[in-house]
């Protein structure tokens, strides 16, 4: 399985956590385990040597198992009892007989309570009631039970038997019996012929347990509460990092296999933070890239045009090229032959100057694309259009073989542009509905003056021109009809030049054309 | 006499062609276009078709395709003449019945010797 960025950075978030949690828990574990055993050593020395000096000397040397039916017992007892708070141990006094019973004279915990009657300022304790010290032990009624009670300790450690014969502090290991978990020292207080008597100490383990539970509770609500902290964590890196990012990653894919349109709604997110910056420039980038693709696009979409159109020009252009070349060849070398008369060579030289001729016009046509690409200058001047479509017409030869029928019909006379180059824009589209017309058509010239504008008018009842191909006349080199049986010939530059003369003048133009029933062409001066 | 249709829209090439042949001791018969031809070869039974491709109304492969079509005519000898640079032209001259290709410009000696080469074959 792929984990995301956000799984990866939750899964080593709660990892590193979890095991320095543990490593922790188990530092302190040991740290107190080691630390309590040296602790409760230290403190079972201290406590040994402090209680000696606390007690009465005189009445430790005299102690007996009947010690505690004396007066001065309370007072000893409250001394250790205040010690064995202190420190939170349970400190004894213990006793060993001639028959090696072990016999309790004073304990913290468990010693009786004596009552206590306060007779003019002074002390007396019964020994006859005594009062219960704490929940563990049962009221004591009489001598009996107190010899039972100071007896119940039956299995003592070794140390405590070590105690009594050595002058050191002898520490048990860890033992449970009825009343706990505990360790203990032991050293002997008063040992003479008469009287051995040791101290005993108890720490209560279960301190130490409860300890370690709390760092194991610790260790577990910490390792549970990171795993909250991370799924918190990952819900946020999920909205704020890893899905923006998927995003933008499904998207960036989209867009390498060309899908350019599919537009994820990027701004839904709205982060105000570095991944919402990244998705401003992403989303600039994208929308650069998209224009800067549409721009390439229509572009190479133009130049595959221009180059259809450019192949189709040199095609058209070999054509035209070759045809008075073929005829300027051919009669040249007839000529040559012997056995033509003078008239039929001067026929053939004719031939030979029209065809020279027509190659000289086409020449002067690409000239003339230079000369416009290179904005030659305009010399307007005041003139008279009847004679300039009455010279245009007069040279056309075409005209007479087709049997047009030509109506002239000028309201307007005279108009300001530059002769040269208006006659030559006016012959393009003349030329056009004169070639492209049919047997016994007609060519209808008109001029009226409209809103201060002159317009003339060119109407022919010629072929036509397919709708999606108006735009197009006017480009270099185009020629509607480049099938293998064309009418008319030319290389395609003749309206061209006149859209660029006009533009030169600013004379504006418009071209309405049906298939099959003729042209309009329209010029506002 | 051997009787040569000349097909070119072109007058002065037909012309051309047309003054050239006659001197060189052949009937030749003129069309101007496509169609004409067709109906030109189908009434005078030429003994060689000298045929322009690029023609109005009907290309001269177009028109050589239904030359072919008439039994009388099936062997004439057919001389396809073009301006080079027109892509598989030759292929489909070729295949639709013509016996040779000459380009344009052409040389008229050429042209002589492509059409006696012509009509000895045929014979």
């Amino acid at each position: 399985m792929k984990l995301g960025i956000g799984a990866r950075v939750n899964l080593s978030i709660f990892l590193c956590t979890t095991f320095t949690t543990i490593l922790l828990s188990f530092f302190f574990y040991t740290n107190l385990v080691s630390n309590n055993n040296l602790q409760i050593k230290s403190t079972l020395e201290y406590v040994v040597q402090l209680v000696p000096y606390a007690l009465n000397k005189e009445y430790m040397l005299k102690l007996t198992k009947d010690s505690y039916k004396s007066p001065e017992y309370y007072n000893e007892w409250i001394k250790i009892s205040r010690i064995s708070k202190v420190f939170n141990l349970n400190i004894y006094l213990l006793m060993r007989d001639n028959e090696n019973n072990y016999i309790f004279i004073f304990d913290s915990l468990d010693s009786p309570l004596v009552k206590v009657e306060l007779i003019n300022n002074k002390k007396y304790i019964s020994s006859e009631n005594w009062v219960e010290p704490s929940k563990k032990i049962s009221m004591v009624q009489n001598e009996n039970e107190a010899d039972n009670f100071f007896s119940k300790y039956k299995k003592p450690p070794l140390e405590l038997d070590k105690a009594f014969t050595s002058d050191s502090l002898e520490i048990a290991e860890v033992y449970t019996d009825e009343y706990g978990t505990y360790k203990s020292g032991f050293k002997s207080l008063v040992i003479n012929d008469t009287n051995k008597v040791i101290i005993g100490v108890d720490y209560e383990i279960s301190n130490i347990k409860s300890k370690e539970n709390f760092i194991l509770k610790l260790t577990f609500f910490i390792i549970f509460f990171t795993l909250i902290l991370n799924v918190i964590i990952a819900k946020y890196l999920n909205n704020v990092v890893t899905r923006p990012i998927i995003n933008l990653s499904n998207h960036s894919q989209e867009i390498k296999k060309g899908n350019y349109n599919s537009i994820y709604n990027l701004s839904s997110y709205n982060l105000k933070n570095e991944i919402g910056d990244l998705y401003e420039s992403y989303q600039t980038m994208v929308s650069t890239l998209l224009n800067n693709y549409q721009k390439i696009e229509s572009t190479s979409l133009e130049l595959e045009n221009l180059s259809n159109i450019k192949d189709q020009f040199l095609a058209n252009l070999s054509h035209e090229l070759n045809t008075p070349l073929t005829i300027i060849l051919s009669y040249s070398e007839l000529i040559n032959m012997d056995g033509y008369e003078i008239s039929k060579i001067k026929e053939f030289s004719n031939e030979i100057n029209n065809a020279g001729q027509k190659l000289n016009s086409y020449l002067e046509d690409l000239m003339m694309v230079t000369m416009i690409e290179s904005k030659l200058d305009i010399e307007k001047t005041e003139v008279d259009l009847n004679s300039l479509i009455n010279d245009l017409l007069a040279s056309n030869s075409v005209i007479k073989n087709m049997n047009l029928n030509l109506v002239i019909d000028l309201n307007v006379s005279t108009i300001f542009v530059d002769r040269g180059l208006f006659k030559k824009a006016l012959n393009s589209i003349l030329s056009n509905s004169i070639l492209y017309n049919k047997q016994n058509g007609s060519i209808i010239i008109t001029s009226r003056k409209i809103d201060g504008t002159t317009v003339i008018n060119i109407q022919d009842t010629g072929i036509g021109i397919p709708e999606d191909k108006i735009d197009l006349i006017f480009g270099k080199f185009y020629r509607v009809d480049s099938s293998y049986t064309y009418e008319v010939s030319g290389v395609g530059l003749g309206l061209f030049i006149t859209k660029n003369i006009f533009e030169l003048h600013g004379i504006g133009y418009s071209v309405n054309s049906k298939l099959g029933s003729g042209t309009d062409f329209k010029i506002i001066i | 006499m051997k009787k040569i249709l000349v097909a070119d829209d072109q007058f002065s090439i037909a012309k051309a062609l047309s003054e050239l042949l006659t001197s060189a001791g052949y009937d030749v018969v003129l069309a101007s276009d496509g169609d004409m031809a067709v109906e030109v070869a189908l009434k005078e039974k030429p003994d060689l078709i000298i045929m322009d491709i690029m023609m109005p109304k009907r290309s001269g492969i177009d028109a050589v395709k239904a030359i072919r079509m008439s039994d009388e005519l099936k062997s004439a000898y057919v001389i396809f003449i073009s301006a080079k640079g027109q892509i598989n032209e030759e292929k489909g001259a070729l295949e639709a019945g013509g016996n040779s290709l000459i380009y344009k410009p052409f040389s008229p000696k050429k042209m002589l010797q492509e059409v006696s080469k012509g009509l000895n074959q045929e014979e």
